[in-house]
Order: structure tokens, then C-alpha cells, then sequence
């Protein structure tokens, strides 16, 4: 993690402050039942004073019970303390409801801030594409769009609130021992301003940790995802039980790394509650001389003991709650990194309509810190029929069709589309016409059906359609469950060719008009291959297709071959003609 | 409870340290206690002593109050910081333990254990169990040590408040949170389940964008992770409901129960069976006595939530795991196939039949194929995965003694099964220690991994001492050399995650050059040149080859690329989980149809 400058520490404050928008007045109503709530108890603590008082003074609290007591038999002191409990108990009941709805707003508050959160932040990874989500990192990514966002909840719903009684409990408390016992008062009014202070200095160095134990965690998970999905390699190699053995040594030094924030953490409530218990015994000191001296009425001076460790309660669950702010604002400054990111604004609804013809124009790209992958293309790919694009692995295929499909954008020179441009913001547009198969097919959790509709909402007929057209047909009818049969992550289940075929069958279920494929056949056998080869070039007789291919057999009856070279277009043509260049082409055949 | 006994075990090297931390709390509640029920007695004291002019000895209870304030402030930081300790090392044995139990369940479970649901099975289990000791066992423990003292103490006064206290603690320690525990039972599952469904949908979500993003379902993606989002939140919320409600009722309790108790104490009072000081005391003392069982709630609420989440761990790592009777070394000799039919645990179809095949100390084979014959199967057996041979004969497991075909097997549910052998030197295969058999066999899978880490690092992994020079020949072998090169890190270069920054040749290409560190007597190359060009392909096999023969390793190729088939010893030919012919390039030219169509494809 960088160094974040006290500016941007200041942006994500503010971000989160302004994402309570988000929980539409339920924060707002939670803060001010539970201050409600704190008034209320200086209420209750006064009333118990007296009743206390009542009981253990009866003949010198004479007085002010006539004037409470407005029922019809006056001054006995049985009648009053009924009432007076009664009271009580109305003061307890109106404190339980309120501390009960002030509860579920918060987190209902925290929660629908955190799936809109959610929300916009999958939305904008949707909108940058694969090209950020691969440099991000995926794993990084979806850890925090979960947990990230997540541990945003005790923020909203436990920081937030406390901080705003902070400022409301404790100067209702000190406005109402003030009148009654102004040392006391002024005990607890210096007292107050060094527990902000001492949690500040404490806070600095907490909070730089806390920034490292983020990051650690962020690596620490991404670490076991990767060892989990290469467990199987890391048997091939004898390596699963030594790298089983430094998990142990991630999580020891995990600890560590906690317990060194924790320690900060626990040190800083420590110096609260030790301020909080000197102070308190200095009220009680000065309260017990001055009743000693016959100086302040047992009433007000028990009031005052109650009310002092309430003083410094919300001071207390702030310190509990500093963790969780500081959990907070460190998620937060990785989604306010993504969410400002800097996109295309424009919503320019640019309406592709088939034939296409696709234009590169000078085109230029490079990847962080490489040199450029392509550089200085110019192509055209027109109305229909098959391209290949051949070359060297490296040389920029990968990248040319990341562009072409409007994944990555030149950094100079332009991609074009019947004459539009095509930028990350007509991106989605223009993908409604293209369909796409990797090298390995993904595959996603679910049914055989799911898999070629992408979608629960599928048409049984065409599902069938396009298995047959794949020549999956036989194999899907060989199953219990039919095109209901669960297949499963990176296609186990299926083989490499069934997999293949699958992403044939998802294509035809969805009939692209541009048809994009990365080196289709690259791990299937001959016969597998040549049904896949012809079935591409007869959709290539009416559709555009083009294909990264390795094997001459696909690329003989292509319209057009791009045989790129270290990103750059060194011949183009057809079949016959390139043979009869005598160039890279040519000696490839010949080989 | 069986779970609760399990966790309990494995939490066993910590548990000096747990039951100090537990003690240290005990201890801190108790003086917090007297803490605030000697102030009250102590201000009703000089009050008293204000009015009827009597002088009081303030010292010793000054003194007292001063001593408990700071066992109160110095115990909870030692305390805190010892259970925390103890949480943390218990829970890296946890995260040990279960990867240890998971070790040999792969690859042998692939197709249930999806990484996206194991993530976070990991991830939120695993750290759901932190709250197992510190918010679970270590409030029980405090409570159960803490108020019977607390009610001791109150019987002193009397014994009608001990009671009553007696009961309010029980009440707000076990009942409440009892009948929130089972308000919340079938909601804690739901949410560990909805938790796990959301992690495995964005992890495989945006592992998948490129694909969602062409077939135009982004926005039903999104969509669905929403509505997803909007369930797990609904359900937590219900959770947050049913602890806001418990909170409020214990709220209630507390209060109302030091009311009860100041009525109760009205009559003594008057008697003067209770002084005016010790009602103050017992107030305060009722008041902060619920401290004892503050956090038991809490512990009953996580309780189902923790047990969950040990019970979905365990069941992973109790799936029955292959069995392993592995004790002899490995010798060098003939690989041979006797009779050999297998299929794979919960699969139908018998994934190789019948394979009668030997392999020769020194031997080059090829395997071809179209896709699905059966090509992988066979090589990845020799891995020692899944068990085979003498190893099922030993458990008696599932139908091997019954020979494999087409329908008899279908109803063995989990177990891989298998007939025939498959030998090394004469030895059962399984008979030879796994790691030993790994040693003596080296495989590049059609499904290798590059770690996130340097190039080095992932070199390292097939041998942990290569030098620098080493790596630098085998990357030459394979043409890296001029990629890495290029790098202005060299072979330090970082990976990405899962190794994006590397071109799927390029990946290829590493995990080839991975295989040829190892010091095997066997190596297996599946598929070496998928997604390479002719050039690179033909440069590489050459090396390969030379590399082998100069270490007069076996070698095993799977292809389904005519290439360099005239320089093999044998070929095989598979189709449909047999062997339909075998020999060397020119028997086979000669004589085979199939093969002759597979050469003549160009």
C-alpha cells in the first residue's frame, strides 16, 4: 500500500461520511433515538437518587414529595415511592424501546449502505472490463467486494452513532451536574478533553499498522486462494506439505501482526478507563467531604456518583469502536481507489447495425511497464467471412482481439466500427453483436443448460439446437440429467474438447454476428478439431469470424491472414497469396 | 455438541494459556464489582457521618477503592492481551490443521470442492472460529465462576436478593439467549450459506467477466448478485433483530431486577435488619453484577453460528480419504499395466478399460488420441492420486474385486474403482510411498498452476535448491530465456494473480521448464506444446529430448500432434478409454488407418 497523504486520508473520511445518504434517514433516526435514549438515563439515575434518597432520609425529603405526589391522599411516604417507582419503571420501559429501534435502524442503516456499495462498485468493475479486473488481480478483487465492504457495517452502525453521542451525552451530563455541584463539574470537564487527546496520539501509530494488517490480510487471502487451486500442482511436486507448513507460518506471523495493533488498541482503553476510574474517585472524594461537611444534599451527591461513569461510557465505546473506524476507512480507501477511478462518461448510445466493418488505425497499445504489444496496426475486417491472425506466442494476438472487442483501448490511434469509434462506453453496444471462445472455455458452476444460456431463462428448443450443432448432442443424452447435469469449476466433469464444444454450443445458442475466438482447437485432438474447424467456417460464410490460430488447416480458407510479428502486422493475405510472398508464412508451411 | 467436543480438542495446546486469560478475567469482573458497591457504601458512609456528626474511619475503604481500580484497569489489559494471544495461536492451528486434513482429499475430490466456496469456507469459517474461544467459551467460563461468588455475597445480606439474583443472572445468562439462540438457528445456517454463495459467485464472477461481459450478462449478473446480497442482508438483519430484541429485554431485566431488590429491601430497612449503607451497596452491586453474564448473550448468539461453521469445516475434511498403503521405495524399472480398468469416484463411465501396456525403463512413448480417450487418466494414475490395485484389495472397498464394464459399476457411488495393477519395477503401485512415487515420476498436467509469486519462486517449487544457473538452462530449454530477459526483474519477475502476466504459452512453457528440474527417472508431459507455434514447439521437443537423453529419464509424451512421433520408441494409440493399437512409428504407419490419417492431416 502507498503512502496515503493526510488530502487523500481526508477524501475517504468524507467519502464515507457521504455514503449515509445511502441508508435514506435510518442512521440519522438511530443516532437520534439512541441520544433520546442517553437523556433518558439521566432521568433514570435522578429518579433512583431521590427514591435511594427516600428511603435512607425519610424525615429531611419531606418537602419535595408533596409536590410530586398529586393524588388525592398527600405526604405519605409509601404512596410517594410507589409512584416514584412507578415512574422508574416507565423511565426503564421508554429506555428499552428506544435502545431497541435505535439497534435495528443502524444496521439496516449499515446494511443498505453496504449493498449499494456493493452494487456500484460490481457496476464499475463491469464497466472497466477484463483488462483491470486481470491487472487488479480477480481474487483481490471479489475479497473486496465480500469482506471489504463488509467490515464497513461496524463503522456506519457502531462509529458513527458513538461519535455523535460523544458530542450530545456528555454535555447533557455536564449541563446537569453544573447547577448542582460545579466542582464536580469542572472534574469532569478537564478531565473529558484528554481522553480525545490521548486516543489521537494513540490512534497515529495504530492507525499506520492497521493499514499494514489490511494489506496483509488482502495478501493472506489471496495467498490461500492460490494454494488451494494449486494444491494438485503442488503434490506433483512434493511441495503440498511444505507449503502447508508456511500457512502456519502466514497465520503465526498474521497474529502477530494483529496483536501488535491490538496491543495499541488495548493500551489506549487502558489509559480511558484508568482516566475514567481517577476521575470518578475524585468526584466521590470531593462528594463525600462535602457531604461530610453537611455542603451538598445525599440526593444530588449519589446523582453525581451514577452519573460520572455514564460521562465517560460513549468516550469508552468510542475507543472500543476506533478499531472498527479504522477497519472502515482502510477498506475504504481500496473502493474509493476503484470507485474514482477515471471512465468514459459519455452514454453515447451508438447503434451498431450488421454488416460490420471493423477498422485499426494506427493503432498502438502496451501493458504497464512492457513494451508496446502492438504498435502501429492498421486493419480492416469486413462484413463477414473468416481472419485468422497468426504469429508467434507473445506477439500481440491476445491483445489485438482484447481491442477489437472493445476491452482495452489504443493508447493512440483508433478502433472503429462502421465509422464509430469504439470506446469503453459504446463497449456494451457493440458486444450485444459478439460472441467469444477462449483457449479453455470457462465454465461456470451450474447446468449443462445454464452454461449455454448464461441465463435460468432458457429456451429448451434452442438449447437442444445448439447442442446438436456442436455435436454435444450424443454426449448430453448419454447423461442421467440431461442438459440439467451439473458441470463444475474449470469444467471438471468435462473434458478438454467437451468443454470446447460447450463454448460452440453457447455461441450458436446466442448466434453472434461477430464471432471471436482465441485459438479454438489449441489442445484437441484432430478429429475434435476438424468438426470444430468446419462447423467455424461455415458460420464464417455468413458471419464475421475472426480466429487466433496455430494450425494451417484452419487458416488455408480464411478471406484474410494477419500474421503479426512483435506486435506488428508483418504480412497479410490469403493462403495462395502469402505462400507466393515466400515470407514468414510460407516458411511456416513449408516447415 | 459432538462438534463442540471436536473444536474443544483441537484448542487443546492452548490451553495453559486460555485458562490463565479466563482466570485474569474472572478476577478483573470481581474487582470491577466491589469496585462500584464499595463506592456507594463508602458515600452513603461519609453521608451519614456528615449528619449524625460521628467521626468514620475513610482510609481503608478509600485504600480498598483505590486498590480495586487498579486491579480493574491493570487485569482487563493483561487479560485482553492474553486472550487474544491465545485466540491467535489457536487460531493459526485451526487454518494448519484443516489445510493438513484437506492435503489429501485433492485432487481426488475435484469436482465437489469448487475454490470459490473453499475461499470462503476458509476465509469466514476459519475466522468465525476465532470467536470460539474469546466471545464462547471464555464468557461461559467467567459466568460460571463469577456468579455463584456474586450470589454468595449477596446471601450475606440476604438470602431472598440471592435468590432473586440468582435467578435474574440465569435468566439473562442462559434463558434469554437460549430462546434467541433458537430464533436464530435456522437463520445462523442460512446466512454461513448465503455468505458462501456470495463469495463463490464473485470470486467466480469476476474471475469470468471477460465471457459475462460479451454474452451481454453483465447487468443479470449484477443483478443476481444484488438480489443475493439483498437475501444475506435480510437474513443478518434478522439476526441484528432478534439480538436488538434481546438486548432491550436484558436491558429491562437488569433495571427492573434492582428495583425488585430495593422493594424487597424496604422491610429489612425499616427493621434495621439492613443498614441504609449496605441497600446503597446492594443496589450498586445488583446494578453491575450483571457484568458477570454481560457477554453471555453474545456467546449463546455465536454459538450456533461458530458450531456452523466447524460443522461445514469438518465435513470437508471428514469426506473418506483415498486410501494410502504406500510404505516401499520406489525402484527403477518397468512401468507395466496389467489388465487395468478405472473410473473415477462419483463418475458412471469407466474412464479406461482394460489396458494392458509396459513402458520401459528409458523408453520414449507417446500417447495419442482424440480428446476423452483416456489419454490424462492414465497419466495422472501414475501420480498415485487415486488408489489402485493392491490398495483396494486391502479396505475391501466398493466393487473392485467385480471386473469393470460399462454397467456393472454404475452404482458405486463415491470410491473410484479399479481392477487390474499398475506396477512399477514388479512393485504394486500402491504399494510405493506416494511422495517416493512423485520423486521417481514427474508430470506436467494439463492443469497446472502458476503461483502468484516470482518466476524463481515457481521454479523452486519443483526443486527447492536449484541455483540460478540451473533455472537459466532449463528456461533456454524451453525459449524463455529471451522472454525473461526482457523482464527488468529477470527471473525475480512477480506473477500476477494466477500468473496473468504470462501469455498461455508462456505459462506452458514455465511448467515444462518446472518438470525438466526435476530429478526423476519418469517424466510426463501432457500436452508440452498446446498453444505453441511450430517453431517453438519443434525447437523445444528437440530439447526436450536431448534433455532426456542425457539423463536416460523415460519420457512420456500426450499429444495429439504428429510431431516428432518418428523419434518415439513406441507409440499408443487410445480411443475410448483403450488401448486400440500400439508400436513403433513405422509399424504403425504401415498397418494403422487411424494413425495413418492422424500423420497425414496436413
Amino acid at each position: 500500500m502507498t503512502e496515503q497523504t493526510p488530502q487523500q486520508k481526508k477524501q475517504v473520511n468524507n467519502w464515507l461520511k457521504s455514503q449515509k445518504k445511502y441508508a435514506h434517514g435510518k442512521l440519522s433516526r438511530a443516532i437520534a433515538l439512541g441520544a433520546v435514549n442517553g437523556l433518558l438515563m439521566i432521568l433514570q439515575t435522578a429518579v433512583l437518587a431521590y427514591l435511594i434518597n427516600l428511603v435512607i432520609f425519610p424525615s429531611i425529603e419531606s418537602i419535595p414529595s408533596t409536590e410530586l405526589s398529586s393524588t388525592a391522599f398527600t405526604g405519605t411516604a409509601f404512596t410517594d415511592t410507589s409512584m416514584i417507582m412507578l415512574a422508574l419503571v416507565l423511565i426503564i420501559c421508554c429506555r428499552a424501546g428506544f435502545g431497541y429501534f435505535s439497534e435495528c435502524y443502524s444496521r439496516r442503516g449499515a446494511m443498505d449502505i453496504k449493498a449499494n456499495i456493493r452494487s456500484r462498485l460490481l457496476h464499475r468493475l463491469f464497466e472497466f472490463g477484463p483488462a483491470y479486473t486481470q491487472t487488479k488481480g480477480s481474487a483481490k478483487l471479489a475479497q473486496l467486494l465480500h469482506q471489504g465492504i463488509d467490515s464497513l457495517e461496524d463503522y456506519f452502525a457502531g462509529y458513527l452513532p458513538v461519535v455523535a453521542y460523544c458530542a450530545v451525552i456528555p454535555s447533557a451530563i455536564l449541563f446537569a451536574v453544573f447547577p448542582i455541584d460545579w466542582q464536580s463539574g469542572l472534574i469532569l470537564l478537564f478531565t473529558a478533553p484528554m481522553v480525545p487527546f490521548f486516543m489521537i496520539l494513540i490512534g497515529h501509530k495504530a492507525q499506520r499498522l492497521n493499514e499494514e494488517h489490511w494489506t496483509k490480510l488482502q495478501r493472506m487471502s489471496s495467498h490461500f486462494l492460490d494454494i488451494i487451486q494449486g494444491l494438485t500442482q503442488l503434490k506433483i511436486f512434493n511441495a503440498s506439505r511444505r507449503e502447508i507448513a508456511a500457512v502456519k507460518k502466514i497465520s503465526d506471523d498474521y497474529g502477530d501482526e494483529t496483536m501488535g495493533i491490538l496491543k495499541i488498541a488495548f493500551l489506549s482503553s487502558f489509559v480511558l478507563e484508568f482516566l475514567a476510574s481517577i476521575s470518578i474517585a475524585l468526584v466521590a472524594v470531593v462528594l463525600g467531604f462535602r457531604l461530610y461537611y453537611g455542603d451538598v444534599d445525599y440526593v444530588f451527591a449519589l446523582w453525581v456518583l451514577l452519573l460520572a461513569p455514564e460521562f465517560y461510557l460513549p468516550f469508552r465505546q468510542l475507543g472500543t469502536q476506533y478499531h472498527a473506524k479504522m477497519a472502515g476507512v482502510t477498506a475504504a480507501e481500496d473502493l474509493v481507489q476503484v470507485l474514482n477511478q477515471p471512465r468514459e462518461q459519455s452514454s453515447s448510445k451508438t447503434l451498431f447495425t450488421a454488416p460490420f466493418t471493423i477498422k485499426l488505425a494506427k493503432a498502438d497499445f502496451a501493458y504497464p511497464e512492457r513494451k508496446n504489444a502492438l504498435s502501429q496496426v492498421n486493419l480492416t475486417f469486413s462484413q463477414q467471412g473468416l481472419y485468422a491472425v497468426i504469429g508467434e506466442s507473445g506477439s500481440g494476438k491476445s491483445t489485438l482481439i482484447d481491442m477489437v472487442l472493445g476491452f482495452v483501448q489504443p493508447s493512440a490511434g483508433q478502433v472503429t466500427v462502421n465509422s464509430n469509434v469504439l470506446t469503453g462506453s459504446n463497449r456494451d453496444q457493440w458486444l450485444r453483436h459478439c460472441g467469444w471462445i477462449s483457449q479453455q472455455a470457462q465454465v461456470f458452476y451450474g447446468s449443462l443448460a445454464f452454461n449455454i444460456a448464461l441465463s435460468d431463462d432458457y429456451q429448451h428448443e434452442d438449447i437442444m439446437q445448439a447442442l446438436e450443432k456442436s455435436g454435444l448432442a450424443s454426449f448430453v443424452a448419454s447423461l442421467e440429467q440431461g442438459i440439467e447435469s451439473k458441470v463444475g469449476e474449470e469444467g471438471a466433469g468435462l473434458s478438454g474438447g467437451q468443454a470446447q464444444r460447450l463454448a460452440l454450443a453457447r455461441m450458436f445458442y446466442h448466434q453472434p454476428e461477430v464471432l471471436i475466438l482465441d485459438e479454438p482447437t489449441s489442445h484437441l485432438d484432430q478429429e475434435t478439431e476438424q468438426i470444430i474447424t468446419s462447423v467455424i467456417n461455415a458460420y464464417a460464410e455468413h458471419h464475421l469470424v475472426i480466429v487466433i490460430a496455430h494450425r494451417l488447416q484452419t487458416v488455408m480458407a480464411a478471406k484474410e491472414i494477419i500474421v503479426l510479428e512483435q506486435g506488428k502486422v508483418i504480412e497479410l493475405g490469403t493462403h495462395q497469396s502469402l505462400l507466393a510472398h515466400g515470407g514468414y508464412y510460407a516458411k511456416q508451411v513449408n516447415l | 455438541m459432538k462438534i463442540f467436543f471436536r473444536l474443544l480438542a483441537l484448542l487443546k495446546p492452548q490451553l495453559p494459556l486460555m485458562l490463565l486469560g479466563a482466570l485474569l478475567s474472572v478476577i478483573t469482573v470481581l474487582a470491577n464489582i466491589s469496585l462500584l458497591a464499595i463506592s456507594g457504601w463508602f458515600i452513603t458512609l461519609m453521608a451519614i457521618a456528615g449528619t449524625t456528626g460521628i467521626t468514620v474511619n475513610y482510609f481503608t475503604p478509600a485504600a480498598i477503592i483505590r486498590f480495586l481500580a487498579i486491579v480493574r484497569t491493570a487485569g482487563r489489559y493483561a487479560e485482553r492481551m492474553l486472550t487474544h494471544r491465545a485466540t491467535f495461536n489457536a487460531l493459526a492451528d485451526l487454518r494448519h490443521y484443516f489445510y493438513q486434513q484437506l492435503e489429501p482429499l485433492l485432487p481426488y475430490y475435484r469436482l465437489n470442492l469448487r475454490s470459490g466456496d473453499l475461499l470462503a469456507r476458509l476465509q469466514q469459517d476459519i475466522d468465525n472460529l476465532d470467536n470460539f474461544y474469546l466471545r464462547v467459551l471464555l464468557p461461559i467460563f467467567v459466568a460460571l465462576i463469577s456468579v455463584p461468588i456474586v450470589c454468595f455475597a449477596l446471601a450475606t445480606f440476604s438470602s431472598t436478593i440471592a435468590w432473586i439474583m440468582l435467578s435474574a443472572l440465569l435468566t439473562v445468562a442462559i434463558i434469554l439467549p437460549v430462546i434467541s439462540y433458537l430464533a436464530s438457528t435456522t437463520l445462523a445456517i442460512e446466512k454461513s450459506r448465503l455468505e458462501s454463495q456470495l463469495s463463490e459467485a464473485l470470486v467466480n464472477g469476476i474471475g469470468a467477466i471477460k465471457t459475462l461481459l460479451v454474452y451481454q450478462v453483465g447487468i443479470g449478473y449484477q443483478r443476481s448478485i444484488a438480489r443475493t446480497t439483498q437475501k444475506y442482508y435480510d437474513v443478518r438483519y434478522g439476526l441484528a433483530k432478534i439480538n436488538a430484541r434481546l438486548n432491550a429485554l436484558i436491558f429491562l431485566l437488569i433495571h427492573l431486577s434492582a428495583l425488585v431488590c430495593f422493594i424487597v429491601l424496604l422491610p429489612p430497612l425499616a427493621t434495621a435488619d439492613v443498614d441504609s449503607k449496605s441497600l446503597v451497596a446492594i443496589i450498586l452491586l445488583v446494578l453491575v453484577s450483571f457484568e458477570t453474564v454481560s457477554s453471555m448473550p453474545l456467546a449463546l448468539q455465536l454459538l450456533p453460528q461458530t458450531l456452523a461453521s466447524a460443522a461445514r469445516l469438518f465435513t470437508i475434511i471428514d469426506k473418506e480419504k483415498p486410501v494410502d498403503i504406500g510404505i516401499e521405495e520406489p525402484k527403477h524399472g518397468d512401468i507395466t499395466f496389467e489388465n487395468f480398468s478405472f473410473n473415477y469416484p462419483e463418475q458412471k463411465k469407466a474412464s479406461l478399460h482394460a489396458i494392458n501396456l509396459s513402458i520401459k525403463a528409458g523408453e520414449k512413448v507417446a500417447i495419442i488420441g482424440a480428446s476423452g480417450a483416456g489419454k490424462s487418466t492414465l497419466v495422472n494414475l501414475l501420480m498415485g492420486f487415486w488408489p489402485t490395485g493392491a490398495a483396494l484389495l486391502s479396505t475391501g472397498r466398493s466393487g473392485k474385486l467385480v471386473p469393470i464394464n460399462s454397467k456393472n459399476n454404475s452404482k458405486n457411488s463415491n470410491d473410484n474403482s479399479s481392477s487390474g495393477r499398475i506396477t512399477l519395477a514388479g512393485t504394486d503401485l500402491s504399494r510405493i510411498k506416494r511422495e517416493g512415487l512423485r520423486q521417481h515420476i514427474a508430470l506436467m498436467s494439463q492443469q497446472g498452476h502458476i503461483f502468484d509469486a516470482s518466476i524463481a519462486d515457481n521454479l523452486r517449487l519443483a526443486k527447492p535448491d536449484a541455483t540460478e544457473e540451473e533455472m537459466r538452462q532449463v528456461c533456454q530449454l524451453v525459449n524463455l530465456s529471451d522472454f525473461i530477459d526482457e523482464l527488468p526483474k529477470g527471473l525475480n519477475t512477480w506473477l500476477g494473480a494466477t500468473g496473468t502476466g504470462l501469455s498461455g504459452g508462456q505459462a506452458q512453457r514455465l511448467q515444462i521448464a518446472q518438470l525438466l528440474l526435476r530429478a526423476a527417472k519418469v517424466l510426463i508431459l501432457d500436452e508440452p506444446t498446446k498453444g505453441l507455434d511450430r517453431r517453438n514447439e519443434e525447437a523445444m521437443m528437440a530439447n526436450i529430448l536431448a534433455h532426456v537423453k542425457d539423463r536416460q529419464q523415460s519420457l512420456l509424451v500426450i499429444t495429439h500432434k504428429p510431431l516428432m512421433l518418428d523419434k518415439m520408441d513406441k507409440i499408443i494409440v487410445m480411443e475410448h478409454g483403450e488401448i486400440i493399437a500400439q508400436g513403433s512409428h513405422q509399424q504403425l504407419y504401415g498397418d494403422n488407418q487411424y494413425y495413418q490419417k492422424l500423420l497425414n492431416y496436413f
